[in-house]
C-alpha cells in the first residue's frame, strides 16, 4: 500500500516536470536566434519563399499560439511533421530510435557486467599490481576522447585488417540479397556492431569498474563480511555473494540512469560509426532548427529520464530489501 | 542464490562470452567473402538524402539524389556549359510579339512505362505555380498560360520578357501528371495544402532519368536502378552516345570524410561524391587505385558590409578594406593553394557571365603597399588618426585612433563568421581580415557565430556590421547577381543582406533581367559587376576549386565539368571496366 | 582439560601513526565447559584476542609472538585453509547483532543455512534449512520469519539469530563479543539466560567478552581484567568481585552500577587510556591509578599470585 502511494505521488511529480520541461524547450527553441526559414541558403529562395514557408510552417503565429497549438496537438498525440523532413517526427523517432537503444543499452549491459566483473576482482587484489593496472586501465581508457579511439580502430580494425566494416549499420550485398533472411540479416547488424559497441565499451567500461570497486572496498569494511569469514566461508563465496551483490547497488543506479540517457544516443559515436540512431538526429535537428523534430526528441529524452528514474527507485527497492517505501 | 555453485555460474559465463566472440567473427568472415554485383557503381555520401519529394528536396544530399531521377526540359553542356535540349528536342522557339517560348519534346516515357508528355510539363507548371511552390515559384509566376497543342508540344505565354526563363524555369524538373494530380486534389482540401504537398513521402518517385527507386532502406544505403524507359538510351546528345551503362547506383552515407576517404581507399566505394579538404589530397594523390579530378566551382565566398550604418555607408571605406585583401595568402595558406582568385561577384569558371574588366583592389601589391594605398584612400576620404599607420616620412607603423570624416572616433566592430567547425576556411578569412585591417588601425573584431545565429542576424534582423559567407553552388544563370543587391531585396529575408541601394543598379538590373537577347544582357551583367566591385558592398574572397576523387579500375568515364564529375553526364556514360 | 590455551601473546597493528601494540602478552586458559570473561574499556584489547582466536585479524594485524593452543594445536601456525575448517565448525563466534552482523540483502534462514553447508558437504540445502529451523526454535524465532530480511527482525531477533547462526555447527567454543550491547535491558537479559541455558545444554566453552563487568560477572566463571592491552587482573568470579587486587579493577567495579549497588557510588575513572603505539613504561595505569606508588611509573610490574588462579599485573600487591 504504502509503496503504491508513493508510486502515484512520484507519477504525479513526474508529470508535473514533463510538462514544465516541456514549457521551458519550446520557449528555448522560439527564442533561440535563428529559424528554419533563414537556413535555407540557397539564393533560390527568395524573400516571398521564406515568407510563404513561415506561413505554411505556422511560424507567423505570436509564440502563445504556436505553444497553445503545440500543446493541443500534444494531448491528441500528434508531434508535428519536421521541417527538414517533411515526415511525421513520430515516424521519425521511431525509425531512428531502435538502431540507438540497439547499440547503446548492449554497449551499457556489456560495460556494466565487465565493468563490475573486474572492479570486484580490483577490489579484492587492492593495493597489488592487479589492481593498479585494473584501475590505471580504467582511468585512462575512460578519459579517452571517443572519436579519436573510434578512428584508430577502424583504422586497425576495419581498414588495416578489414575484419569489420568501416561504419554503418548494414550492407546492401546482404539486405539486396533476395535470399537472405532473417537470420542473415541479423548477423549482419551485429557485425556492423562489433566495432561501435567495442569502442563505447572500451570508453565506459571503466567507469564502471571504478564504481564496482569503491563500492567494494566500502563494502569488504562491513560487519557482515566479517561475519561470512567467521563462519569459515571461502574467499569466493564471501566476494561474490555476500560483497558483490551489496557492492553493486550503486552500479545498479547508474546503469539504469545511462540506460535511460542512453535513449539520447551519442552524437559522436552515431556519426563516427554513421550508426543511423537519434543522436544524430537530436544535434542535426537543434542546429537546423527543425524545432518539431528537436523538440520531439527532447521531450522522448525527459519522459524516459523521469520515469526511469521511477523505475530505478522502484527496482532499488526491490533489489535491497531495506529501502521500502 | 548463496547456495548456487560459484565455479558452476563463472563456467557458464565463460561459455556465453566464448560462443558470442566466435559468432561474431564467424559472421564476419562469412559476410567479406561476399562478392559484390560488379556494374553498380556506389556512391559515398556525407549526409542521408532527407527526402525524395522532389518539391521539398532542398539539402544538397536529397538534390543530389533526386537529380538522378526527374529530370528537366533543358541540361548545361559540360564543356561549353551552354544550355542543350535534354527532354526538349530542340532549342525552344521565341516568338517576340506574343512572349510566347515553343517547346518541342522528345519521345519519352516515365519509369512507370507510361508516355511522358507536354501535358506532363504543362501540369508541373501550372502546379508550381498553384501551390506557390518555394525555389520554383519565383521562376513561373511570370507565366500567363500554357498552352499544349499536341502531344510533344508546349507553348509558354509570358505575362513580360523574362531573361531567366530558359536557364532557370526550363530547367525545372518535370513530374508525372498521373502521380502529383492525385496529391494535388487531396491537398486542396487541406487549410494550408503547400504543407501537405512538401510533407508528402515520395515513396516510389515516378520518373523519367536514367535511374529509378529501387530500394531505400533509411539508415542503410540507396538504391537506384538503371531506368529500362530512360528516353537517352541509345541515343547521341550533344555527340555524347548515352546509356547508362551501369546497372545502378548505390548510395552509401559516411558521416565522416575520413571514414568515407578510408571506404574509398578500401573499395567499398567508387566515389566520394564530396569536395576533398586538401589535407586529405597527398595521401590519395599517392595511392595508385584512385583517381582526383579537380573542377573550378561556381561558387562565390566573400566578405559583406552592413550598408545601412555607419563606418560602413561610406563606399571608400570599403575600397580601402578591398585593397587590404591579400588574396594570394587566402589562395595559397588558408586554402593550400586550391582554389582562384575571386574579382567580380561572379566566378571565372561561369565564362561567358564573367567581367574580367572589374576594379582590381590591392592586386600584385605587397602588404606595406596595400597599407599605404588603403591609407591613401581614407586620408583623402577625410579620415584622421592619432597616430597615422604611414609615418612623416612613409614607414608603415601600426595605426591608432581612426577617426571618421565627421571627427568622430570609428567605433569597435564584429566581422561575423561561420565557426570553425563548419567552415575553418571562412572563419579564418574573418581572423585575417581583422589582423589586416588592425594594421591600419580599425578596430575590427572577427566573431565565429553559429550559423543559424548568423543568418538570423545578417539576413532576418539586420542587426551587424560585416560578415564572412559564400556559396558553394551559385546557379550559372548570373540573375543572383540582380537579387543580391537590388534595393527591392532590402529587406526582413531578402537577399540584399548588405542594405545596397543605388538606383543606377536598380535600373540597369531590372533591364537585365527582361533582356531577352543574350549577348545585351551580358553587357548588363558585366556593367553590374563593375558597379559593384566598385561600390563593394561585398568583398569577393576566393572560389575553391572542387577536388573529387573516385576508384579506378570498375568504372571509366567521368565526364569533368564546372561543379564536379558528379554530375548527369558521367551517370549516363560510366562504362564497366 | 583445557580447550585453548593462549601463552604470551602479543598483537599488534601497522597504522599510520607506527605500529599499535594492541595486545601484550597475554595469557589464559580456558577448561572445556568452562567460561571465561573480559572485560575492560574499549580499546582494550579484548575485541583483538577474540578475532585473533578466530583468525580474523584484519590484514593490517598481526600476532608478533606467542602461542594460541586450540584443543592443543598452535592455530596461529596452520594454514588458511586449515584455520578457514575450523571456524564456525570448532569454534563460533556471536556477534554484536547491532552491527551489521548480517548480510542485508540475503534471507536469515539462508545465511545460517550457509554456515551449515560450507562445513558438511554431506548435506544438501534441504537438510540444512531444516535444521536452521530447529536451530530457531532454539533460540526461540519463529519458524515463519525464516525466509525475512534481516531489516525485518526487531534488535533482539536479531541477536537471537545471530545465536542460532553461532551454534549452527554445533562448535566447541563460542567467542561471544558484546553479545547484548545496544539491546534494551529485558531483552538484554532474555538474551544473556538464553546463552547461559544454551551453555549448559551443548557443555559450550564460551569466553564472553563486554565492557559491562556486570553483565561478564553473571555470566563466567573466571574473569579477565585487561587495560591497554594487557591482561591487568585474572582470577575466578568470585575472587575478582570480593577481593579486586588491582586498583582498575577496583575502579571499574566502583564505576559500574551492581544489582544491589546505589547510583551515588559510581565513581568515574579520570584520565585517559594511553598511547599504545609508544607504550609508557612501567606501570600503565599508573597516570590514572588512585594510590600510585613511588616506584610505579619506572618499574615493569610483574605477575602477583593473591589467591589460587588469582593473579594481578601490580607493582602495589
Amino acid at each position: 500500500m504504502e509503496l503504491r502511494r508513493y508510486i502515484v505521488r512520484r507519477m504525479i511529480q513526474v508529470i508535473i516536470i514533463f510538462f514544465l520541461i516541456l514549457t521551458v524547450l519550446f520557449l528555448l527553441f522560439r527564442l533561440a536566434p535563428g529559424d528554419p526559414v533563414s537556413m535555407m541558403v540557397d539564393p533560390d529562395m527568395t524573400q516571398e519563399d521564406a515568407e510563404i514557408l513561415i506561413v505554411q510552417l505556422g511560424l507567423d503565429q505570436p509564440i502563445g499560439v504556436q505553444y497553445l497549438i503545440y500543446l493541443k496537438n500534444f494531448f491528441t498525440g500528434h508531434f508535428g511533421f519536421s521541417f527538414h523532413y517533411g515526415e511525421p517526427v513520430v515516424d521519425i523517432i521511431w525509425n531512428r530510435l531502435p538502431n540507438t537503444i540497439l547499440l547503446f543499452t548492449t554497449s551499457i549491459i556489456l560495460s556494466a557486467l565487465v565493468g563490475v566483473f573486474l572492479g570486484k576482482i580490483a577490489s579484492w587484489h587492492k593495493g597489488k599490481k592487479t589492481d593498479s593496472l585494473m584501475t590505471i586501465g580504467a582511468l585512462v581508457t575512460h578519459t579517452l576522447f571517443l572519436p579519436w579511439l573510434a578512428l584508430i580502430l577502424i583504422w586497425i580494425f576495419a581498414y588495416k585488417f578489414g575484419w569489420f566494416p568501416i561504419n554503418g549499420m548494414i550492407s546492401e550485398e546482404v539486405w539486396l540479397d533476395p535470399e537472405a533472411g532473417f537470420i542473415a540479416k541479423a548477423l549482419d547488424v551485429m557485425y556492423h556492431m562489433v566495432l561501435p559497441l567495442f569502442t563505447l565499451f572500451l570508453i565506459h567500461f571503466g567507469a564502471y569498474l571504478l564504481i564496482m570497486r569503491s563500492s567494494m572496498l566500502e563494502t569488504l569494511k562491513e560487519d557482515y563480511i566479517l561475519t561470512a569469514r567467521a563462519k569459515g566461508l571461502t574467499e569466493k563465496v564471501i566476494r561474490d555473494h555476500h560483497a558483490a551483490p551489496n557492492a553493486a547497488l550503486p552500479v545498479v543506479t547508474s546503469v539504469g540512469l545511462s540506460l535511460a540517457f542512453s535513449i539520447n544516443g551519442g552524437a559522436l559515436t552515431e556519426t563516427v560509426f554513421t550508426w543511423p540512431g537519434i543522436g544524430r538526429e537530436l544535434v542535426s535537428s537543434v542546429s537546423q532548427n527543425d524545432y518539431p523534430l528537436a523538440l520531439a526528441c527532447f521531450l522522448m529524452i525527459a519522459g524516459v529520464v523521469l520515469v526511469s528514474n521511477l523505475v530505478v527507485d522502484v527496482l532499488y527497492a526491490y533489489l535491497d530489501p531495506r529501502i521500502r517505501y | 542464490m548463496p547456495c548456487m555453485n560459484a565455479k558452476q555460474r563463472r563456467f557458464s559465463c565463460r561459455w556465453v562470452l566464448i560462443l558470442a566472440c566466435a559468432t561474431m567473427l564467424l559472421t564476419g568472415s562469412c559476410l567479406v567473402s561476399t562478392a559484390s554485383a560488379a556494374n553498380i557503381l556506389k556512391m559515398g555520401l556525407l549526409q542521408e538524402p532527407k527526402t525524395l519529394n522532389v518539391w521539398r528536396a532542398s539539402d544538397r544530399w536529397s538534390r543530389k539524389v533526386v537529380g538522378l531521377m526527374y529530370q528537366p526540359l533543358y541540361v548545361r553542356d559540360p564543356e561549353t556549359l551552354k544550355l542543350i535540349p535534354w527532354l526538349a528536342a530542340e532549342p525552344p522557339l521565341f516568338d517576340e510579339k506574343t512572349l510566347c517560348y515553343t517547346v518541342k519534346i522528345r519521345p519519352a516515357k516515365w519509369s512507370d512505362g507510361t508516355e511522358l508528355t507536354s501535358e506532363d510539363v504543362a501540369f508541373t507548371a501550372r502546379f508550381i505555380n498553384e501551390f506557390k511552390v518555394p525555389r520554383y515559384r519565383s521562376k513561373w509566376n511570370f507565366v500567363k498560360k500554357i498552352e499544349t497543342p499536341d502531344k510533344r508540344t508546349v507553348k509558354f505565354y509570358l505575362k513580360e520578357p523574362k531573361a531567366i526563363f530558359v536557364s532557370r524555369s526550363l530547367t525545372t524538373p518535370i513530374v508525372q501528371k498521373k502521380e502529383w494530380t492525385k496529391l494535388a486534389e487531396e491537398a486542396r482540401k487541406t487549410k494550408k495544402p503547400l504543407k501537405r504537398l512538401l510533407n508528402e513521402k515520395i515513396k516510389n518517385p515516378v520518373s523519367s532519368g536514367p535511374f529509378v527507386l529501387k530500394e531505400w532502406r533509411q539508415g542503410g544505403f540507396l538504391y537506384l536502378q538503371k531506368n529500362k524507359h530512360f528516353f537517352g538510351t541509345g541515343k547521341k546528345i550533344q555527340g555524347r552516345l548515352l546509356g547508362p551503362y551501369i546497372d545502378g547506383v548505390i548510395f552509401k552515407i559516411y558521416g565522416t570524410s575520413d571514414a568515407s576517404i578510408l571506404s574509398l581507399k578500401k573499395g567499398s566505394i567508387d566515389m566520394f561524391w564530396w569536395g576533398i579538404q586538401p589535407g586529405y589530397i597527398e595521401d590519395l594523390r599517392a595511392n595508385p587505385d584512385i583517381e582526383l579530378f579537380q573542377n573550378e566551382k561556381s561558387a562565390l565566398y566573400y566578405m559583406g558590409f552592413n550598408l545601412r550604418r555607419a563606418p560602413f555607408n561610406d563606399a571608400n571605406l570599403r575600397r580601402a578594406i578591398a585593397t587590404l585583401v591579400d588574396e594570394d595568402f587566402i589562395i595559397k595558406r588558408i586554402l593550400q593553394g586550391y582554389g582562384i582568385r575571386m574579382y567580380s561577384i561572379i566566378p571565372p569558371g561561369n565564362a561567358f557571365w564573367y567581367c574580367p574588366d572589374v576594379p582590381r583592389y590591392g592586386e600584385g601589391l605587397d602588404r606595406e603597399a596595400r597599407i599605404k594605398k588603403a591609407f591613401g584612400i581614407l586620408r583623402d576620404a577625410g579620415y584622421t588618426w592619432d597616430v597615422p599607420p604611414v609615418d612623416g616620412s612613409g614607414k608603415v607603423v601600426n595605426g591608432e585612433g581612426i577617426k571618421l570624416p565627421d571627427g568622430k572616433p570609428m567605433e569597435k566592430f564584429t566581422i561575423l563568421t561561420p565557426p570553425a567547425d563548419y567552415d575553418p576556411h571562412r572563419a579564418m578569412c574573418g581572423m585575417m581580415m581583422q589582423e589586416w585591417l588592425r594594421m591600419l588601425g580599425i578596430p575590427a573584431y572577427s566573431k565565429p557565430m553559429a550559423f543559424g545565429a548568423l543568418l538570423q542576424q545578417v539576413k532576418v534582423r539586420h542587426d551587424f556590421d560585416s560578415f564572412v559567407l559564400g556559396y558553394g553552388n551559385l546557379s550559372l544563370d548570373p540573375d543572383y547577381l540582380r537579387n543580391f543587391f537590388i534595393s527591392t531585396n532590402d529587406k526582413k529575408r531578402g537577399w540584399n543582406m548588405s542594405g545596397y541601394n543605388n538606383p543606377h543598379f536598380d535600373k540597369i538590373a531590372n533591364e537585365s533581367a527582361s533582356a531577352m537577347n543574350r549577348d545585351k544582357r551580358r553587357n548588363l551583367i558585366w556593367e553590374m559587376q563593375k558597379i559593384i566591385i566598385g561600390d563593394v558592398p561585398y568583398i569577393p574572397l576566393y572560389d575553391p576549386k572542387l577536388i573529387e576523387a573516385v576508384r579506378k579500375g570498375r568504372f571509366t568515364g567521368w565526364v569533368q565539368m564546372l561543379g564536379g564529375v558528379g554530375n548527369i553526364w558521367s551517370f549516363c556514360q560510366l562504362k564497366p571496366m | 582439560m583445557a580447550i585453548l590455551e593462549v601463552e604470551n601473546v602479543s598483537i599488534g597493528y601497522n597504522t599510520k601513526k607506527g605500529y599499535l601494540k594492541a595486545v601484550e602478552r597475554v595469557s589464559f586458559t580456558l577448561d572445556e565447559g568452562g567460561s571465561l570473561g573480559f572485560v575492560g574499556e574499549s580499546g582494550c584489547g579484548k575485541t583483538t584476542i577474540g578475532m585473533a582466536l578466530m583468525g580474523l585479524l584484519p590484514p593490517n594485524g598481526s600476532v608478533r609472538e606467542g602461542r594460541i593452543l586450540f584443543e592443543g594445536k598452535n592455530t596461529l601456525r596452520m594454514s588458511d585453509e586449515e584455520i578457514r575448517k575450523i571456524r564456525w565448525r570448532e569454534m563460533a563466534m556471536i556477534f554484536q547483532a547491532a552491527m551489521n552482523a548480517l548480510n542485508p540483502v540475503q534471507r536469515v534462514g539462508n545465511q545460517i543455512a550457509e554456515a551449515i553447508l560450507v562445513h558438511d558437504l554431506s548435506i544438501g540445502k534441504e537438510e540444512a534449512m531444516g535444521q536452521v529451523e530447529a536451530l530457531f526454535e532454539l533460540v526461540g524465532i519463529p519458524r515463519d520469519r525464516l525466509r525475512d530480511y534481516p531489516h525485518q527482525y526487531s534488535g533482539g531477533m536479531k541477536q537471537r539469530a545471530v545465536i542460532a547462526m553461532a551454534l549452527a555447527c554445533h562448535p566447541k567454543l563460542i567467542i561471544a563479543d558484546e553479545p547484548t550491547t545496544a539491546l534494551d535491558v529485558i531483552v538484554q537479559d532474555q538474551i544473556l539466560g538464553e546463552i547461559k541455558d544454551l551453555q549448559k545444554e551443548f557443555d559450550l566453552s564460551i569466553i564472553f567478552i563486554s565492557h559491562d563487568i556486570s553483565i561478564v560477572a553473571d555470566m563466567c566463571n573466571d574473569i579477565g581484567v585487561m587495560y591497554a592491552g594487557q591482561l591487568v587482573e585474572f582470577g575466578p568470579r568470585e575472587q575478582v568481585f570480593e577481593s579486586p587486587a588491582h586498583p582498575y579493577t577496583k575502579a571499574l567495579l566502583s564505576s559500574f552500577p551492581t544489582v544491589t549497588g546505589k547510583k551515588s557510588d559510581l565513581i568515574p575513572i579520570p584520565g585517559e587510556t594511553p598511547n599504545l603505539v609508544v607504550p609508557p613504561t612501567g606501570c600503565r595505569f599508573c597516570d590514572r591509578c588512585s594510590e600510585p606508588g613511588p616506584s610505579c611509573k619506572t618499574e615493569t610490574p610483574a605477575w602477583v599470585e593473591i589467591g589460587p588462579g588469582h593473579k594481578t599485573l601490580c607493582c602495589r600487591c
